[in-house]
C-alpha cells in the first residue's frame, strides 16, 4: 500500500507541508488511522468554537467608547471661518509657480513620469501677519491655519494625509481635473489650524489614476513616504512642516 | 463560531469603514460596536487577562481611526480589525518584555449559563500553555474565522506557514486535551 501513514500525519499536525492543492478528506482517504486522527484534531476545532466568549464589562465599554470618541473629535480641523484670510491665501497660492522639474528638496518626493499624475502640493499660511508662503524649515506658530493648493496634469484622485508620530490621518479626497486647485471642503478652502503643542506632521498629497492599486500603509518622513507612495503606484508630493514649541 | 453580521438594512463593514475613513466619528462608533466583544474576547483569551484584554482592545479601536487610511476600499474590514489587534498584543507583549501573563479567566468573565464545562477548562488551560504564535494563529484562524490567506497577511507570514501554525497548534492542543483526560 502506497498511503504513508506518518507524512499524512506529519501533514495533519503541521510538521510536514501540506500538499497543494490537496483537501483534508482526500489526505485521509482510505486510511482509518489518518481518518482518525483528522476527525479528533477537527473536534479541538469544534471546542474552540464553543469556549464561552465574554462580552466586554459595561465600565470598560464605557471607558472605550469616551476614547474612541475624544479620538475621533475634530480637533485639529478647522473648516474656513475667516474668508479674507482664505481669499488671501488663495490668492498668494495662485502667485506660486510650480517647481521646476526635477527639482526636490529634501523634504519633497515628486510623482513618478509615465503614466502616473505629475502632483505639486502648495502651503500658504496666515498667521498673525497676513498670507505667506510656507518654507521649507521654517517653524509655523501655534494659532496659524494652513491652506493646501494642488496642481495635477491629468485627471487623478487625491487624497491629503496628514502623517505625524501617531500614523496616517486622511484629511480629504478630491477628484479633479488637470490643473491647479485650492484644496475644498463644504464649499470652503480646506484650513488646518494649528493648535499649541501640535508636532511636526508631514502633508502628504498622493494621486492616482483610477486603475491604482491600493494603498500602502505610510509612515515616516517625507522622502521615505513618498518613495513608498511611488513604490505602489502613487504619485506623491509631501512637505514636513513644523510646528513652533 | 458567531460572526457579528451588520443588522438587515443596515451598512456593510465596508461601508461603515469608508465612512470612517472620511472622518465619520458615528461609523466609528458603530463599527466598534459590532466587533467590540468579539475583539475584546480574542484579546482576553490571548492574553489570559481580561483586564488586559479591555485595554488592548481599547488600544485596537484607537488603532482603527489612526490607521483608517490605510485601509482599502473592497478589502474586508473584520480580519483587518483582528489583524491591528493582534499587531497590538504583540506589542504589549513586547513592551512588558515578557510573553502575556496566565491569568484564568474567573467564573464572572464566563457568559450566564453556568460554569465552564471541564473539557473547555482544560482546553482554555491547553490555550494558554500553547507558544504565543501558535495561539495567535489559532484563535485567528479557528475561533475568528480568518482563512489562512487572510492569517498570513494579518501575521506577515507566508499561507503554508500560516497553515503549519493552525496545525501545529490543533496538534497540541489535542495532545492536552488527552493527556487532561480522565
Amino acid at each position: 500500500m502506497s498511503h504513508d501513514c506518518a507524512h499524512v500525519e506529519a501533514v495533519l499536525t503541521g510538521e510536514a507541508p501540506w500538499p497543494a492543492g490537496e483537501g483534508a478528506a482526500a489526505l485521509v482517504a482510505g486510511c482509518p488511522a489518518c481518518g482518525a486522527l483528522h476527525a479528533a484534531l477537527d473536534e479541538v476545532d469544534g471546542l474552540a468554537r464553543a469556549l464561552p466568549t465574554a462580552a466586554l464589562p459595561p465600565a470598560a465599554r464605557a471607558r472605550i467608547g469616551a476614547a474612541l470618541q475624544r479620538e475621533a473629535a475634530p480637533r485639529p480641523l478647522r473648516r474656513f471661518a475667516a474668508p479674507a484670510a482664505a481669499v488671501a491665501a488663495a490668492a498668494l497660492l495662485w502667485t506660486l509657480q510650480p517647481p521646476p522639474p526635477g527639482r526636490a528638496g529634501p523634504m519633497v518626493e515628486r510623482g513618478a513620469g509615465g503614466r502616473l499624475p505629475q502632483v505639486a502640493l502648495k502651503v500658504a499660511v496666515v498667521g498673525d501677519h497676513g498670507p505667506s508662503r510656507h518654507a521649507h524649515g521654517a517653524p509655523v506658530p501655534a494659532g496659524s491655519t494652513l491652506y493646501f493648493r494642488a496642481s495635477l496634469d491629468q485627471p487623478a484622485e487625491l487624497q491629503l494625509l496628514r502623517v505625524d508620530a501617531r500614523g496616517a490621518a486622511p484629511v480629504g479626497r478630491w477628484r479633479l481635473d488637470p490643473g491647479e486647485h485650492d484644496l475644498m471642503a463644504d464649499g470652503g478652502a480646506l484650513g488646518w489650524q494649528v493648535e499649541p503643542g501640535e508636532g511636526d506632521a508631514v502633508w502628504a498629497l498622493l494621486a492616482a489614476p483610477a486603475d491604482a492599486p491600493p494603498l500602502p500603509r505610510l509612515a515616516g518622513p517625507a522622502d521615505a513616504l513618498c518613495a513608498a507612495a511611488r513604490g505602489a503606484g502613487y504619485a506623491c508630493d509631501a512637505r514636513l512642516v513644523e510646528v513652533q514649541p | 463560531m458567531s460572526t457579528p453580521i451588520p443588522p438587515a438594512g443596515g451598512p456593510s463593514d465596508e461601508e461603515l469603514m469608508e465612512r470612517v475613513q472620511s472622518g465619520d466619528a458615528a461609523a466609528y462608533r458603530a463599527l466598534f460596536e459590532r466587533h467590540g466583544d468579539r475583539v475584546f474576547g480574542y484579546l482576553s483569551r490571548l492574553s489570559g487577562d481580561a483586564e488586559r484584554g479591555a485595554d488592548l482592545t481599547q488600544e485596537t479601536f484607537l488603532r482603527v481611526w489612526r490607521a483608517r487610511a490605510t485601509w482599502t476600499p473592497g478589502r474586508a474590514v473584520r480580519p483587518w480589525i483582528f489583524g491591528i489587534a493582534a499587531n497590538a498584543a504583540r506589542d504589549a507583549a513586547r513592551a512588558r518584555g515578557r510573553r502575556p501573563v496566565e491569568v484564568e479567566l474567573s467564573a464572572h468573565d464566563a457568559p450566564a449559563g453556568g460554569p465552564v464545562p471541564g473539557q473547555a477548562r482544560d482546553l482554555e488551560r491547553a490555550l494558554r500553555a500553547l507558544p504565543d504564535p501558535l495561539r495567535e494563529a489559532f484563535l485567528l484562524a479557528v475561533v475568528e474565522g480568518l482563512d489562512h490567506n487572510e492569517l498570513a497577511r494579518q501575521l506577515q507570514i507566508s499561507p503554508d506557514n500560516a497553515r503549519a501554525r493552525v496545525s501545529r497548534a490543533r496538534a497540541a492542543l489535542r495532545r492536552a486535551l488527552d493527556e487532561g483526560a480522565p
